[in-house]
């Protein structure tokens, strides 16, 4: 036999089989890239000749070897120096700490200036811009320089505040003055649109003054005890010394809810397919798409003895609308059995449990009334419980130290006796 | 003056009884430092990126009102709200900036008050390209601006506003994807 031969041939396998792998490994491994910056923006009032260090940190979310290049862009590129033009990330390295130094000039025009610090991830044997292929991620983080406008000029923004359920909505009105000059009087009007765009009611807020380059909130409240939860549009205006800045938001009112109201089965015989219908409110002021129940059922040992899915139904504002679900039963014993019923929609789910009573020619569904929050108020009583006790156990320690010592004593003094 | 003669044992006894006098004090002070309301997330000082932070404090109290509001005197808070429990995650993002936070707690009889600390929340740029996916990654909405080379340069060829966890298809090849805060 030609052993050379063979082992010529052996060899050419194995590499082939080697590369084989190779190419499998190229082709399927999964190339991630990510890259994070923070903060995304810093905002500078501006100030002649200002010189000032800004920080931002670098996050490397994949936590892999990478080398991250960073460069000036925007109007303001000339007044901005890096401390690191160049960070590089070993695997494991979460994030690193860098900075900016900024050298305002003497003069610039009123408004924002802008200047975008850019954080490009680059493979480890990054040489030269261009040396390397696929796509790329580059984060940015942000330089505004606000310089005033002469006069007064302000700028509004609307938020709504989280408050308890039943409290009044609460509308938060901050105005900044980017002018040179104070503002005397700022009021807002807020106008509140419903999910149909018809008009709701409008809201006053208070009335202050704003001096240059300050900001400050102006408060509306809205009370809310006839309001139905839903998706609601907020429009401000806000007049200042004869001028009007406006400003705009959606807000959701109340949480999305789709309340189980009752589950009943008509006409129906052991053995064959039960038709339950699911009755379900939608509590929220818009439509729900795609809402659905799932029935599970549960013997007495707590095992699933089937689950089960309603069609999907798209329910609108404040209605009502029946889920039908089927349950074949075909081997089902006629007993009573546990279970949940679960509804389904957007991300969230409303469930009950319920209690299904099988016989011969009715399905009965009941809701078992079960809370969260007594098991909550059990699992803290048990917590200072068991402080108590152990207090309890050490003043026991403490008194049995005593009685110990003290009949010890005794009989040591008595064996003094009879010795 | 008549002396008190001690014996080893009594000596040893008392010792004891010191002991665990000493350990059922610690206990009482213990349950004591719980039971006082602090603060105790968001740490003071603290910058972070989540926007709806969870919020916890110390307290044996049955009712608590936390209060959140970018100015320490409270006059308009973002957030007031009553609770029952120790803990709350907000169901409302924070807008980027700093916060002053305090808890108002019923002890049965009056009203006391926590003192105030703060917390920063800071924007979160950040993008990653996976399977022909760019994902929004960060904490808030960002423009995308799509960048080809070509031999003048790279140039923009295509832009996008990213909500939050929002994807972007693209096409296999080259390219850059950068990303700044939109909000």
């Amino acid at each position: 036999m030609d052993y050379t031969k063979l082992n010529k041939m052996n060899k050419t396998k194995i590499i082939g089989i080697v590369l084989f792998f190779i190419v499998l490994g190229v082709l399927f491994s999964n190339n991630v890239e990510a890259i994070g910056i923070s903060p995304g923006r810093t905002t500078v009032n501006f100030e002649p000749g200002l010189q000032q260090d800004v920080e931002f940190i670098i996050f490397n979310s994949e936590q892999k070897d990478m080398n991250v290049v960073i460069y000036v862009e925007g109007e303001l590129s000339e007044f901005v120096s890096l401390k690191n033009p160049m960070l590089e990330f070993n695997s494991g390295e979460e994030s690193k700490p860098s900075s900016y130094r900024v050298n305002l000039p003497e003069d610039l025009e009123p408004g924002t200036h802008e200047a975008k610090i850019v954080a490009r991830e680059v493979p480890k044997d990054y040489a030269h811009d261009g040396a390397f292929v696929g796509a790329t991620a580059a984060v940015v983080t942000q330089l505004h320089v606000i310089v005033p406008y002469p006069g007064k000029y302000a700028k509004v923004e609307i938020k709504v505040s989280e408050t308890g359920e039943g409290q009044p909505i609460v509308f938060l009105v901050p105005v900044s003055n980017f002018g040179t000059q104070d503002i005397v009087k700022a009021k807002g009007i807020i106008d509140i649109y419903g999910p149909t765009n018809e008009k709701i009611v409008t809201i006053e807020t208070n009335e202050k003054g704003v001096l240059s380059k300050e900001r400050v909130e102006l408060v509306g409240s809205w009370d809310s005890k006839e309001i139905n939860p839903g998706k609601y549009f907020a429009k401000v205006a806000v007049t200042y010394d004869g001028e009007v800045a406006s400003a705009e938001t959606i807000f959701d009112y109340g949480n999305l809810q789709i309340d189980i109201l009752e589950v009943n089965v008509k006409d129906f015989r052991l053995g064959e397919i039960a038709k339950f219908n699911i009755l379900v409110q939608n509590l929220w002021s818009d439509t729900i798409n795609d809402v659905f129940a799932e029935m599970v059922v549960l013997d007495k040992q707590g095992d699933e003895v089937i689950r089960f899915k309603s069609a999907s139904e798209d329910i609108p504002g404040g209605s009502k609308e029946e889920l039908v679900a089927y349950w074949d039963t075909e081997g089902i014993k006629a007993d009573t059995y546990g279970g949940m019923l679960i509804v389904h929609y957007e991300d969230k789910t409303t469930e009950k449990q319920i209690k299904t009573i099988v016989s011969q020619n009715s399905i009965k569904v009941e809701f078992v009334g079960a809370t969260a929050n007594v098991v909550a108020m059990s699992a803290e009583g048990g917590n200072k419980d068991i402080l108590v006790l152990i207090l309890f156990v050490l003043v026991g320690i403490n008194v049995g130290w005593f009685v110990y010592f003290k009949k010890k004593n005794a009989i040591s003094k008595n064996s003094e006796g009879n010795i | 003056m008549k002396k008190i003669k001690i014996t080893k044992k009594e000596k040893l006894a008392i010792e004891e009884i010191v002991v665990v006098l000493g350990v059922i004090i610690l206990i009482f002070l213990a349950i004591n430092f719980y039971s006082r309301l602090s603060l105790i997330s968001p740490v003071n000082g603290e910058k972070t990126i989540d926007r709806t932070p969870e919020f916890s404090w110390s307290g044996k109290c049955n009712e608590y009102i936390l209060l959140v509001d970018d100015s320490n005197n409270f006059d308009s808070p973002i957030l007031e709200i009553s609770l029952k429990g120790n803990t709350y995650i907000p169901e409302k993002e924070f807008g980027f900036g700093d916060y002053y936070w305090k808890i108002k707690a019923f002890d049965g009889e009056k009203w006391v008050e926590s003192k105030i600390e703060s917390f920063k929340v800071e924007s979160f740029i950040a993008l990653k390209l996976e399977n022909e996916e760019v994902r929004n990654i960060g904490n808030t909405p960002a423009k995308v601006d799509v960048l080809k080379k070509d031999e003048s340069g790279w140039s923009i060829v295509g832009a996008a506003v990213l909500s939050v966890n929002e994807i972007l298809v693209y096409e296999e090849g080259d390219g850059l994807y950068k990303a700044e805060q939109n909000e």
